[in-house]
């Protein structure tokens, strides 16, 4: 038996990643991220709306780009959960499904690559794919049930295959495939795509053209287009330039004005542009930023856990070492031109150390580090100690990660993730006859939410909508939050009208603070509060009889 | 000789293009002295293998002066919303329990003075070996209430990167590493908040900055 598992270590080894891969990846999914974030639901939703009608929620026909919020989002996932819900249907954690299979497929794949690189016999093939399995930033984006992680697995196997097809020439056209879906994943690859293949032909030049592999390539890149026409039809509509308000131009001219005076404003752009596309970029390799810093932004992140940990620093800088020492091996070169363009996408936004849009960058990030480790544990001679060393760091690791993801995470980021949302929908639905007002001033649109615990039939949203919006799909591309479903109206608050009609106001902490609900004789009727006590929706009964004995002059009274 | 003596002036020359050089003349010209006195005898040192002993009096001389000159921070106190996260945390475990023994796990991850240093000085070291913080002001994760300043010309970051890997691979890394490692855990540990940021890392940066242009000299060069 023992020489059975021997001679298929691969096969068992990855199947102990896979089972590892589903605990980490799919432990309490429906609990951990606490609530279903905004754009969770949405593309559920608008699944869930393919399914039932063949349209997306505004009524159009199985569109290119979802509109979703104006954000016009690349499809893939959603169309890719449609045959999830239809057998499983509108659950939070079939919603999440997609991205735990594409964690658990890169994991299998770095595994592959690193085999590639390895010489026979070495043990870094299974030292990366431990380190992957582990690492926060694919266990917090295996568990999330939006686009970009399977965006990034699909692009991942496209260079993986593209890098194959130098040796074995029908990869190429795999390759390719892979990597002109993966445009239709997440809007990072719809620039960096491009970006990386004209670099990748740049840099294998002589090989793609030599006469074995020329025919392939050649069809390959045809086939890319083909799959690429739905998009180049749409690049000139509004729809396309939707993210450009990203780009950090108060920034730039900022720094023109502040540190670049002496030059003339418009030239001083230029550097002044450099430069912080430079800094955006440099973020991305930053120690800081990679083994300190969480995401900034609270809804990408985990309390005090960065994307990989604090050890990690020592075999980075050793294995980027290692790389530069490799740097004229094919597979060096590969993992250079994907270290240096993958966050381009990421650098040309002002967000700072955007792990999202940045995805791309993990792997090769990843094998950078396993490189490093693996060196650093040859250090140790006798192969226990290396064995030590190593279930140590694990140990360490995990021991973090459940810290700041498992006990952490679930209670102290609610509001970024939207909890509660089900909550109120259920007591929305449980009350036909009331009438409800939701302030969203301060949060994401909700009524995606409601639609989503609801489980809203689209074919009466497409009625209440109509075709203003289906009709104008990629040119129309205002988005107003404001809606009214059935005895909901989600809009802004206005004082001088809603105190006078016999209606329930919902609202965060400050939408109606205590001295207003004194003040309108307004009667608190519910609160949901999150695990630690904090404030989600507080809920207030009008009375207007009240009011109207306390002034009632108003006009409003007369009613 | 007469190549190292161009070498020397290439060598200031990068050194009076930078900001920080110049913040730190218009501060402390003491501590520039020392600066530039320890960038050029690290310079020297890396070419000859000579003047080590000179080199480490100027550059011990310069810690002192860097420790004198930022701000001493205590590495285990905490402010009243530290405080506040600190109780919320501890209770946010669960139980944790091997059989009948109760594992404190909770305090030992988050009330332990061990635990409050370690997590502290960690911070510390990353915060010093950023390179954005050297040549982007720290943008754009600028801390809160720190006044950022760009020290070294952001064009300087490849030829920074370049010199570092460059070196990495050569032998005899011990003193340039000194140079690194020794102000970095200094630092963390005493403090890292100083009004002309922490220069006794100036000679490190201005010596990688340099290999790098060096080394893509030689590369432009050996292709022509």
């Amino acid at each position: 038996m023992f020489k059975s598992i021997k001679k298929h270590r691969d096969f068992f080894f990855l199947l102990l990643l896979v089972f590892g891969g589903l605990f980490l990846f799919a432990y309490r999914l429906n609990q951990i991220p606490p609530g279903l974030y905004v754009d969770e639901t949405t593309c559920a939703y608008n699944a869930y709306s393919i399914l039932k009608t063949s349209k997306d929620e505004y009524g159009k026909a199985f569109p290119v780009w979802f509109r979703l919020f104006g954000s016009y989002t690349p499809p893939l996932f959603i169309y890719s959960l449609v045959p999830l819900i239809a057998l499983f249907g509108l659950k939070v954690w079939v919603i999440r499904l997609p991205s735990v299979l594409a964690g658990l497929a890169v994991i299998g794949l770095v595994f592959y690559f690193l085999k590639s690189i390895s010489r026979k016999g070495s043990f870094l093939p299974y030292l990366g794919s431990l380190l992957l399995l582990i690492c926060p930033w694919l266990v917090f984006y295996s568990r999330l049930g939006y686009e970009v992680t399977l965006a990034m697995a699909v692009f991942s196997f496209g260079v993986y295959w593209l890098y194959q097809g130098l040796s074995r020439p029908r990869f190429l056209l795999l390759g390719m495939v892979a990597l002109s879906l993966s445009t239709y994943g997440a809007y990072t690859q719809r620039y960096l795509v491009p970006l990386f293949i004209i670099g990748f032909v740049v840099l294998f030049f002589k090989k793609i053209f030599q006469e074995s592999n020329r025919k392939h390539f050649l069809l390959a890149c045809l086939l890319a287009l083909l799959i690429q026409l739905p998009q180049l039809v749409l690049i000139g509509t509004p729809a396309f330039r939707v993210k450009g308000e990203l780009l950090y131009s108060q920034v730039i001219s900022n720094y023109s004005v502040n540190h670049l005076g002496w030059l003339p404003y418009r030239l001083a752009l230029i550097p002044s542009f450099v430069r912080e596309l430079f800094s955006q970029w440099a973020s991305y390799f930053s120690p800081r930023s990679l083994f300190s810093l969480p995401d900034a932004d609270l809804q990408r992140s985990v309390p005090e856990l960065s994307v990989f940990y604090d050890w990690m620093l020592i075999p980075y800088l050793v294995g980027l070492w290692t790389l530069w020492q490799a740097r004229k091996k094919d597979w060096a070169k590969l993992v250079f031109l994907w270290l240096l363009l993958a966050p381009l996408p990421a650098a040309l936004v002002s967000d700072p150390f955007s792990t999202q849009r940045a995805l791309p960058i993990f792997l090769p990030l990843l094998v950078v580090i396993s490189l490093g480790t693996e060196k650093l544990l040859l250090v140790f001679r006798r192969r226990y100690l290396r064995v030590l060393v190593f279930v140590f760091l694990m140990a360490y690791s995990l021991l973090f990660l459940w810290r700041s993801y498992f006990v952490f995470f679930p209670k102290e980021r609610t509001l970024s993730w939207n909890w509660g949302y089900d909550q109120l929908a259920k007591i929305i639905q449980e009350s036909p006859d009331r009438h409800f007002v939701i302030d969203q001033s301060r949060v994401k649109p909700i009524y995606i939410q409601l639609l989503f615990y609801w489980q809203y039939p689209p074919a009466k949203l497409h009625q209440i909508l109509g075709p203003r919006v289906a009709d104008d799909y990629y040119q129309n591309t205002e988005f107003n939050s404001s809606y009214d479903l059935a005895n909901v109206e989600i809009r802004p608050i206005i004082w001088e009208k809603d105190i006078y009609r016999d209606q329930v106001l919902i609202g965060d902490e400050l939408s109606i603070s205590s001295q207003q609900a004194e003040e309108h004789f307004l009667e608190m009727l519910f609160e949901i509060k999150d695990p630690l006590d904090k404030l989600t929706f507080r809920a207030y009964q009008t009375n207007p009889d009240l009011k109207c004995q306390s002034g009632p002059t108003n006009p409003r009274c007369q009613f | 000789m007469k190549k190292f003596n161009w070498q020397l002036l290439f060598f200031c020359s990068l050194i009076l293009l930078t900001p920080w050089f110049w913040r730190l003349l218009l501060a402390n010209q003491t501590i520039t002295f020392f600066v530039c006195l320890v960038s050029v005898l690290l310079f020297y040192f890396n070419r000859f293998k000579k003047g080590q002993l000179l080199l480490l009096v100027c550059f011990f001389l310069l810690l002192g002066m860097q420790l004198v000159g930022v701000e001493r921070r205590d590495l285990l106190s905490l402010d009243n919303d530290q405080q506040r996260v600190q109780q919320m945390r501890l209770g946010e475990y669960p139980p944790i329990r091997i059989g009948q023994v109760w594992i404190p796990l909770a305090h030992w991850l988050e009330g332990r003075s061990e635990t409050i240093l370690f997590y502290r000085i960690k911070q510390n070291v990353f915060e010093l070996i950023d390179p954005n913080l050297y040549f982007f002001a720290n943008h754009p994760r600028e801390r809160a209430g720190m006044d950022e300043f760009e020290k070294l010309p952001f064009f300087f970051f490849p030829l920074f990167v370049f010199g570092f890997l460059s070196e990495l691979g050569k032998k005899g890394l011990g003193y340039y590493f000194l140079f690194l490692i020794l102000p970095v855990l200094l630092l963390s540990v005493w403090g890292n908040i100083g009004r002309l940021g922490p220069f006794c890392l100036f000679p490190f940066l201005m010596i990688s900055i340099f290999d790098g242009c060096w080394f893509l000299a030689k590369k432009i060069c050996s292709r022509a």
